[in-house]
C-alpha cells in the first residue's frame, strides 16, 4: 500500500483523513462518553446523511449544488441539528434522551424521500452509510483539516471549562461559567466531527469511532487526560490500520475501522482479566 | 456592625403556581453560621438556589456582600457543596486532585494553566480535609466519605468568604458523618468563613451554629438563635427540631 500511496492522490487524501478523524473523533469523544451523550453521535450522522442527500437532490436541479460538495450541507445540516437537539433536550427537561430519537428518526425520513426522490445518485448509497477509501476529495481533506483545527482549538482554550461542566454542571454554574454557551459550543464541535468523520466510517459507523476508543481508555484509566491520550491512540490504530486493511481486503473502511475498535476494546478486557492491564480500583472502604 | 453577607429581602418563588418560598427575608453577616431546617419540600433547596443565582426570585430581592445579585460578579467569593455532590458519575475518569482543581477553574481565564498558586492552594485544601495522600486516586475508587470530604476540599480552594452545604451528609454512614463534622469543626476554628447548612440532624453543629432558620411550606417558621429555638415551645405553629444545646467549659 505504501507504494501505491505515492502513486494514487485518492489513497493519500484517504490517509490524510483517516489520520486527522482518528485523532479528532476520539478527542471530542472523550467529552461526548463521559457526558453521557453518546448516541448524539448517531443522531447527528443520520441528520448529516439528510443533509448530503438533500444536496445530491438539489444538484439534479440546480447548477450551483451539482457543483459543490454535498458534504458541506450535510455539515451545515448536522449543525443545525445539535442546535434542534439542544433545543428539544429544553423542551423535554425529565427526558432529555427523547431528543435523539426525534432527531434521528427526523434525519432518516428525510434521507429516506431525498433519496427515492432522486433519480439515481452520482455516488454509491453504501459509501454514505459505510465510508470509503475512494469518496475522499482534496475538498473534503480541507473541510476536514478545518474541522480539526476548530476542534482542537475550542479544546485548547475551554478545556478546562468543559471538563468542569462535564463532572458537575451545577456547581460549573455556580462558579460562574457561562454553561450555555460552552454547551451550544460543545454541540457545534460535535456536530462538525461527526458530518466530516462519515467519508471514512459513514453514517451508520461514526458514532462508533467518537465512542468505542473512548470505551476502551476508559477500562485503564484514572484522570480525564489519560483518558483522552489514549482515546487517540485508540482511534488512530483503528483508523489508520483499518484503512490499511479495508485497501488490502478491498472492503468498505467503516466496518473494518468499527472492528478494529471493537476488538481493541476486547483486547483491553481481557488484559484486563488476566492482570496485564490494571484493574479498576476496589472501592476504598478505610481511612 | 459586621459585614452583610447575605440579605434577601421579602423573596418570593413559585414552582408552576406552587410555593416554594413566601415573602422570606433573611439578614446573614459575617462569620455566622447559619442551619437552615425544615421538613422535605419546606423550601430549604428552593432557598438555597436562590441565594446562589440557580434561580431568580420571582418577587423580592437578594444581595450577596452588600451588592443585588444581578451585579455580584466575583463567584470565588461563594462555594457550594451540594447533596447531589456524592450522586455524581462514579465511573468518571478524573482524580482527586483534578476534581479540586475545578474549583479553582471559575477564577481562570481562556488560555491561563494552573500556576504555583494555584497548586499550592489546592495542596492545602487536600490537607485541610487530610486527603493530599489519595490526590492521584480515581475520585469514584473512594468511599462516600471520602468523597465528601473531596468535594469540601473543592468548595475551600479559593479560600471563600461564604461556604453553602445543601444537605452534604446525604447518603453518608455514621462513621463517615462524625468525619465530615470533625472536618467542619476544623474549617470553622481555622476560617473566618460564613456558613450555611441546610441539615436534619442540628444536635452535631450545636457548638458551631448561630442562627437556625426554619422553613415550613415555604414561609420562614422562625429566624432566631439556637437557644431561642430550642425554647420555641408547643404553642409556636411549627414542631422545632428537638434540640439539646451544649454549654461548653470556657464559653458563656
Amino acid at each position: 500500500m505504501i507504494t501505491d500511496l505515492f502513486t494514487y492522490s485518492f489513497l493519500r487524501y484517504a490517509f490524510i483523513a483517516a489520520v486527522v478523524i482518528g485523532f479528532t473523533a476520539p478527542l471530542i469523544g472523550s467529552f461526548v462518553v463521559v457526558r453521557r451523550m453518546s448516541l448524539i453521535a448517531d443522531a447527528l450522522s443520520h441528520m448529516t446523511l439528510a443533509g448530503i442527500s438533500f444536496s445530491l437532490f438539489l444538484g439534479q436541479y440546480i447548477l450551483l449544488f451539482s457543483d459543490l460538495n454535498p458534504l458541506y450541507l450535510g455539515t451545515l445540516v448536522s449543525v443545525l441539528a445539535a442546535l434542534g437537539l439542544n433545543w428539544l433536550r429544553g423542551k423535554y427537561v425529565h427526558f432529555q434522551e427523547l431528543s435523539i430519537p426525534i432527531m434521528m428518526s427526523a434525519g432518516m425520513g428525510l434521507s429516506a424521500i431525498f433519496i427515492s426522490l432522486s433519480r439515481g445518485f452520482s455516488i454509491d448509497l453504501s459509501t454514505l452509510l459505510f465510508g470509503s477509501i475512494s469518496a475522499v476529495s482534496l475538498s473534503d481533506i480541507w473541510l476536514i483539516l478545518s474541522v480539526a483545527g476548530i476542534t482542537l482549538l475550542v479544546i485548547i482554550v475551554f478545556y478546562k471549562q468543559l471538563l468542569f461542566l462535564s463532572f458537575d454542571e451545577e456547581q460549573a454554574k455556580v462558579s460562574g461559567l457561562p454553561s450555555t454557551m460552552l454547551h451550544v459550543l460543545f454541540m457545534f464541535v460535535v456536530a462538525l466531527v461527526i458530518a466530516v468523520s462519515m467519508r471514512i466510517v459513514g453514517t451508520l459507523l461514526v458514532s462508533s469511532l467518537i465512542t468505542l476508543p473512548v470505551a476502551a481508555a476508559l477500562r485503564f484509566t484514572n484522570s480525564f487526560k489519560q483518558t483522552i491520550v489514549w482515546s487517540i491512540v485508540f482511534g488512530e490504530v483503528a483508523t489508520i490500520g483499518g484503512l490499511v486493511l479495508a485497501y488490502e481486503l478491498d472492503v468498505a473502511p467503516g466496518g473494518v475501522i468499527v472492528l478494529l475498535a471493537v476488538m481493541i476494546l476486547a483486547i483491553v478486557m481481557l488484559a484486563e482479566r488476566i492482570g496485564l492491564a490494571r484493574k479498576k480500583e476496589v472501592r476504598y472502604e478505610g481511612n | 456592625m459586621t459585614t452583610s453577607v447575605v440579605k434577601l429581602d421579602h423573596v418570593s418563588y413559585h414552582y408552576d403556581g406552587t410555593a416554594a418560598l413566601q415573602d422570606v427575608s433573611i439578614d446573614i453577616h459575617q462569620g455566622d453560621f447559619v442551619a437552615v431546617v425544615g421538613e422535605n419540600g419546606s423550601g430549604k433547596s428552593t432557598l438555597i438556589r436562590t441565594i446562589l443565582g440557580l434561580l431568580a426570585p420571582q418577587t423580592g430581592s437578594v444581595e450577596l456582600f452588600g451588592r443585588p445579585q444581578g451585579q455580584f460578579k466575583d463567584k470565588s467569593r461563594i462555594s457550594y457543596v451540594s447533596q447531589k455532590a456524592a450522586s455524581f458519575n462514579s465511573g468518571f475518569p478524573v482524580t482527586v486532585e483534578e476534581v479540586v482543581a475545578m474549583g479553582r477553574y471559575g477564577r481562570l481565564g481562556l488560555f491561563k494553566r494552573l500556576n504555583v498558586e494555584d497548586k499550592a492552594a489546592i495542596q492545602n485544601a487536600l490537607e485541610t480535609v487530610n486527603m493530599w495522600q489519595f490526590r492521584h486516586r480515581k475520585i469514584g475508587s473512594l468511599s462516600g466519605g471520602q468523597q465528601q470530604r473531596v468535594f469540601i476540599a473543592r468548595a475551600m480552594v479559593n479560600q471563600p468568604d461564604l461556604l453553602i452545604l445543601d444537605e452534604p451528609t446525604v447518603g453518608v454512614d455514621q462513621k463517615h458523618l462524625r468525619d465530615f463534622y470533625e472536618v467542619l469543626h476544623l474549617l470553622r476554628e481555622h476560617t473566618t468563613c460564613t456558613f450555611i447548612l441546610v441539615t436534619h440532624d442540628l444536635n452535631v453543629v450545636t457548638d458551631l451554629v448561630t442562627k437556625v432558620v426554619h422553613l415550613d411550606r415555604g414561609r420562614m417558621a422562625c429566624n432566631c438563635g439556637l437557644k431561642e429555638y430550642s425554647e420555641l415551645g408547643e404553642w409556636t405553629a411549627i414542631k422545632p427540631y428537638p434540640v439539646k444545646v451544649l454549654v461548653h467549659e470556657g464559653t458563656s
